[in-house]
This record gives structure tokens, C-alpha cells and sequence, in this order.
């Protein structure tokens, strides 16, 4: 067997240009598929470690605008206030968030001001220092806020120096009482997540003029019959408005059921580019196979002169394909992987901040079988057409 | 191997080529024998029926009808598979073209029967070398077909042809791609392993090269029309063994 190998190499090496063409495409077909392989899991698992910028324990409850936005579906304070009464409800809070001019002694930054409740499930990341909003401020509309290390970092303050002192955010002000821990760099929940969070009472004050609320974030008590409250809370809401209006719910199922979605098409793709890069490389295999066998037909026929027994031309015309596919599969393997690790961690990680293990073992499982697969789909006809070859009219052959 | 003296015993052997309607008698009833260690050329014109009768006797071809024993053993009906294990055994080939692996050394040049043979490496080396040594290109095992001479090419042909100890040499114009000083050579080296006991069997169309053989067999239009010694030599073989 090694000696067949051996034979089989020394022709491909024999002719390292042709080899090298005809592995080309291979190559690149397995790299793209193995490439974007990689970076599908990459992103998936980015995407579904953001997806902690929606709480587990919330759900976000919106009119429903698939015919359009009437500004009259838009909902107050008071139907919070009666969300909030609901079984199963902890608490529910507007859901938006404002752009301001924020100034902490002599610092100006751009930030976003943020309503809040006073359960800490509503912050995106735990207190590195101070307290939370309370019951109390949430009743008592007191003007305190909790910022994100993101806040207090571009403002140039220290975050336990920071704690206790005023804050001004637009045309207000806030005292700021607990200080978030940082977000790991460059996720996605600190983009969404807002920077200065203050009771949602105060927001409602100072920034909802006419109390007219979008969307409102629902914070429930038990996950399990989630989606029983989701409903709870639409008919309240559609009932509110007499029936003229349908309100949805969305929770972070309803946003993983979307990346589901998404990655199946993902799949669907990769596998049509695979199978395309399959046949073309596969096709380019057997042509250089046809070629080298008519090249070599006085070849073939001296070896079976001599005595070379069909099965042995064969073994060895297979293994000269088997040695391309796999040296081709072995290649764009690492190509693939290559690329996929440098993309995954050039960009992806600024986008996702998350560090998503390369899954190799798929990798070498994936081109392997494209190895396989290539090998005895078209490594197969060349093979059978040089045992095949009659020896004296190969012997002719000029 | 069995008791019979005869390397190779043809008869009333027959081959007819079909192509559509039009059939060609290549070989139309064909008998002889040729003793082991005998030295026989086969002459004759142009189309009267000596490579197909090489192919027969070299089992690369069966004949329509008749029987042929090689070293004792009926080849008439044997299958492709079993064809390629005598040819492998018993049978050593010399072209024209010599027709080496180019971009093989001598010494795996050699060594090829051997690998199909199945015997390892190693042994398949040292029996290629001997062989390589025994034809007198010792120094040359490393050597590419294109490294070498024509005369060194058709040696190194020889040896691979002799290295799994064949019943037979058959030889299908040996000096036809050689000028005359090489030709001498080549054929000094065919009377010496005829005198080792070699058989050999040889088609060519040049008396010359004929005359060195102890027996010429003539054909004509498929058929055997004189079987005996070679003629006596016209010329010098210097001058005579010109270029083909
Ligand atoms: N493969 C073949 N198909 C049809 N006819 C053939 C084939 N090979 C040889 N012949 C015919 O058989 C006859 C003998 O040919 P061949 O044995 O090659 O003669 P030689 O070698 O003495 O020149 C010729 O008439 C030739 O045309
Ligand atoms: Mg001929």
C-alpha cells in the first residue's frame, strides 16, 4: 500500500504545476466553506452572548405597527401602573432611552439617560460600588441615578469618588448613587445598554412630555409562564384603547427564534457553496486524472506488460486522487481555519467582545468527508478507465 | 514448471481480428515449439503476422482458436487477471522504444516487476542492482532514462526484463532504435544470456540481427513458411547493422 502511495505521489510530484492547479480549486472551495463555517459559529456564539442586553426576566411589550403607527396607541404611566398590579408582573418600566449632553465638574460627554425600576434584574451589568434605585425613589420621584462604568469613564471620574455628587444630564440633574461594573470590552450590551439610569418616575417627569409611553420593558417574576403574562398584558393594553389597538410582546425567545432563523439561512448557504465547490473542484480533479492517464497511457501499458494486474493500475490511479482530494481538503482546511481565526479575531470581537473557540474537530470532520466524497465520486472513472486500458494498443500509443 | 523441454509449444494457432463487417486472419494455423535455452528470431514482411504472434506468445492477446502451453502451462483460456500473473512470472519483455518509466530511476526502472510481484523494498533494490550489475550498469542505478544512452536505456530494459527470472524473453526489434556499434553490443549481450541458458525469442526484419539467433522462424500472410538456421551473413556486421 505505501508503495502504491508512493507511486501515486512521485506522479503528482512529477508534475507539481498541474497538481498544483488542479488542487487549486479545491483549495479554495474548502477554505470559503470551512472559513465561513468557523466565523458562523463565531457569530452565532457572539451573538447569543449579546443577547444578554435582554434580560432572561423581561419581556418588551410594543403597539403593534405591522399596519402602520398611530401615535394614539402609544401608552401612560397609569396603564404601567395597572401592568404592574398583574400576577406574575415584579415591575414594569418604560422602555427607551434619550440622548443628552451629560457634565460632571468640568467633563461634558455625549450619554444616553435611561428610565429604571428598582429591582437591580433591570441593570445590564452588576454595581461595582454604591447602591441601586430604590422603592423609595421610584415613590419619592427622587432625582438619583446609577451610571455605567462606560458614563463615568467619560467623564473622567472616579467611580467611587463620583458617588454622592451631582450629575447634569441635558437639563437636569441627578445625584449619582452606585457606579455599574465595566461590560467586557466592546460587547454589544454596552452599545444598547444606556449610561445614566434614573428612576422611571423622574424620567417620566423630566423627559415624557404628555406621559405617552412606546414601549415599556416588563419585568416578571417567574420565567416559566412568561408568555401567559405577555398575553395578560396585550389584552390589558388592547382593552386600554377599546379594542382599537393589538399590542405584541417580544422576549429574548422571540430574539433567539430570529438568530435561529438567521443561521439556519446561514447554513443553507454554506452547504449550497459547499456543494457547488464540491463538483467544480471534484470536476477538476477528474479532468487532471483524465489528462495524466491519456499522458501515461504507453506507461500503463508497459506496467501491465509486465505483469500489473488490473486492481493494481486501479489502486493506484485511486490513490493518485485520493492523494489530491486529501491534499487539497488539507489545505483549505487550514486555509479556512486560518481565516476564519483571523477575522473572528480582528473583527468580530470588537463587535461581539466575546472569544468563541474555533470548533476545528468540524472543521477536520467537514473536509474530510469533502476528501472522501471527492475521491470516489470522481477518482473512480479515471481509475477504472487506465485498469481498463488494453495493454498492446497502449503499448502503441504515441 | 513440468518435465516437457519445451519453453513454448503454439498449435494450429489462429487469430482473426474483427472490425464490423471485415475480419483480418492475422494468424492463420500456426505450429512449432522452442526448446528452453533456444535462440529464435522471427522474420518476415511487413503484415505477416509476427507482433501478433508475439502478443499471443507474450499473453498480452489470446488466439481465436488453437492452444498455447508457456513453460508447460495451457494460457489458452486463462483470464485477464491470470494473463497479468504469467506475464509477470514467466515473461520478460524487450521493445523498440525500450519504453521506461522516465521519471524513474534505472534501479526502480528495474525493480517494477518485483513491486507488482509484492516483494519488499529492499529485496526489490538489491535484485534490481544485481540485475543492473549483470548487464553491466553497476554505476548507473540512480540514473534517469534521460540521464542515459540508448544502448544504456535498452540494458537497463533488459535487466528489468530478466529480474523476475523469466522463462522467456521476448524481443520485438531490440536494436530497431539503436545504431550499429550499440546494436553489436546488445546483441553480444543477448548470445551471452542465451548461453546462460536464457530463452529467446525475437522479431526483427534485418538478417544481420537475425543471424546472431540459432534458429529463424519466417512468416508470411499469417502462416509459417520456413522454420531453420539463419542465413549465412553477407557483410561484415560492422557495416551491415546499420540504423533501422
Ligand atoms: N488490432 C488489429 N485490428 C485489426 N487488424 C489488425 C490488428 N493488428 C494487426 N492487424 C492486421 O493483422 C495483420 C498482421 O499484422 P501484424 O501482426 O502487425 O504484422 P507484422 O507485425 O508482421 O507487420 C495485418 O494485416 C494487420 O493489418
Ligand atoms: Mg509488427
Amino acid at each position: 500500500m505505501t508503495n502504491y502511495l508512493q507511486e501515486a505521489l512521485g506522479a503528482l510530484f512529477s508534475n507539481r504545476l498541474r497538481t498544483v492547479l488542479a488542487l487549486l480549486g479545491l483549495v479554495i472551495g474548502v477554505a470559503a466553506v470551512v472559513a465561513i463555517q468557523v466565523l458562523g459559529q463565531a457569530t452565532s456564539g457572539a451573538l447569543s452572548g449579546s443577547l444578554r442586553f435582554m434580560s432572561q426576566d423581561t419581556f418588551i411589550v410594543l403597539p403593534d405597527t405591522q399596519k402602520g403607527f398611530d401615535p394614539k396607541s402609544m401608552f401612560t404611566l397609569a396603564d404601567l401602573a395597572a401592568i404592574n398590579r398583574m400576577p406574575n408582573v415584579v415591575e414594569a418600566i418604560p422602555y427607551t432611552q434619550l440622548p443628552v449632553t451629560a457634565r460632571f465638574g468640568a467633563q461634558t460627554a455625549k450619554l444616553n439617560v435611561a428610565p429604571v425600576g428598582d429591582d437591580p434584574r433591570f441593570l445590564a451589568q452588576p454595581l461595582e460600588t454604591g447602591r441601586p434605585v430604590t422603592q423609595g425613589d421610584v415613590a419619592a420621584r427622587t432625582p438619583v441615578c446609577v451610571i455605567s462604568a462606560n458614563a463615568a469613564e467619560k467623564l473622567q471620574a472616579d467611580a467611587a469618588a463620583i458617588v454622592g455628587h451631582a450629575l447634569r444630564a441635558g437639563d437636569n440633574h441627578c445625584t449619582v448613587v452606585g457606579v455599574m461594573r465595566k461590560a467586557p470590552t466592546g460587547a454589544i450590551n454596552f452599545d444598547f445598554s444606556p449610561d445614566i439610569l434614573v428612576p422611571y418616575t423622574v424620567f417620566a417627569r423630566e423627559h415624557m412630555r404628555g406621559n405617552k409611553i412606546f414601549e415599556a420593558q416588563v419585568l416578571v417574576d417567574d420565567t416559566s409562564s412568561m408568555t401567559q403574562t405577555e398575553r395578560t398584558v396585550n389584552d390589558y393594553l388592547a382593552g386600554a384603547s377599546n379594542g382599537k389597538f393589538k399590542y405584541r410582546a417580544l422576549d429574548s425567545h422571540f430574539f433567539a427564534s430570529i438568530l435561529d432563523k438567521l443561521f439556519a439561512i446561514v447554513s443553507l448557504v454554506v452547504g449550497a457553496i459547499g456543494a457547488i465547490s464540491l463538483v467544480v473542484a471534484g470536476i477538476g480533479i477528474m479532468n487532471i486524472l483524465l489528462v495524466s492517464i491519456v499522458e501515461r497511457t504507453r506507461e500503463i501499458g508497459v506496467r501491465k506488460a509486465i505483469g500489473a494486474r488490473k486492481g493494481q493500475i486501479l489502486l493506484q490511479f485511486f490513490l493518485e486522487a485520493a492523494a489530491l482530494a486529501v491534499f487539497g481538503c488539507s489545505f483549505g482546511a487550514v486555509f479556512g481555519l486560518l481565516a476564519g481565526w483571523y477575522v473572528n479575531s480582528h473583527y468580530l470581537i470588537k463587535i461581539s467582545g466575546v472569544i468563541v473557540p474555533l470548533q476545528w474537530e468540524q472543521s477536520v470532520i467537514l473536509a474530510s468527508v469533502f476528501a472522501a466524497v471527492i475521491t470516489l465520486a470522481f477518482g473512480t472513472y479515471p481509475a477504472l478507465r487506465a485498469a481498463r486500458l488494453d495493454p498492446i494498443e497502449a503499448l502503441r500509443y504515441e | 514448471m513440468n518435465n516437457s523441454r519445451n519453453a513454448i509449444d503454439v498449435r494450429n494457432v489462429t487469430k482473426v481480428y474483427r472490425s464490423g463487417s471485415l475480419e483480418v486472419e492475422a494468424l492463420r494455423g500456426v505450429t512449432f515449439t522452442i526448446e528452453r535455452g533456444e535462440y529464435v528470431a522471427i522474420m518476415g514482411p511487413s503484415g505477416s503476422g509476427k507482433s501478433t504472434l508475439m502478443n499471443v506468445l507474450g499473453c498480452l492477446d489470446r488466439a481465436t482458436t488453437g492452444t498455447y502451453l508457456l513453460d508447460g502451462i495451457d494460457v489458452s483460456g486463462l483470464d485477464d487477471n491470470a494473463l497479468a500473473q504469467i506475464r509477470l512470472k514467466k515473461l520478460g519483455f524487450i521493445f523498440q522504444g525500450f519504453n521506461l518509466l522516465a521519471r524513474t530511476d534505472a534501479i526502480k526502472n528495474v525493480a517494477l516487476p518485483l513491486f507488482y510481484a509484492g516483494v519488499p523494498p529492499r529485496e526489490r533494490t538489491q535484485a534490481a542492482i544485481k540485475q543492473l550489475e549483470a548487464v553491466g550498469l553497476g554505476d548507473r542505478g540512480k540514473h534517469k532514462p534521460s540521464e542515459l544512452s540508448g544502448g544504456q536505456q535498452q540494458r537497463v530494459a533488459i535487466a528489468r526484463a530478466l529480474v523476475n527470472d523469466p522463462a522467456v524473453l521476448l524481443a520485438d526489434e531490440p536494436t530497431g532504435n539503436l545504431d550499429s556499434k550499440t546494436s553489436v553490443e546488445i546483441l553480444a549481450l543477448f548470445e551471452r544470456l542465451n548461453a546462460e541458458g536464457r530463452t529467446i525469442i525475437m522479431v526483427t526484419h534485418d538478417e544481420n540481427v537475425a543471424s546472431h539467433a540459432k534458429r529463424v522462424l519466417r512468416m508470411l500472410d499469417g502462416l509459417l513458411v520456413s522454420d531453420g538456421p539463419p542465413a549465412p551473413l553477407r557483410h561484415t556486421e560492422g557495416d551491415s547493422l546499420i540504423k533501422s
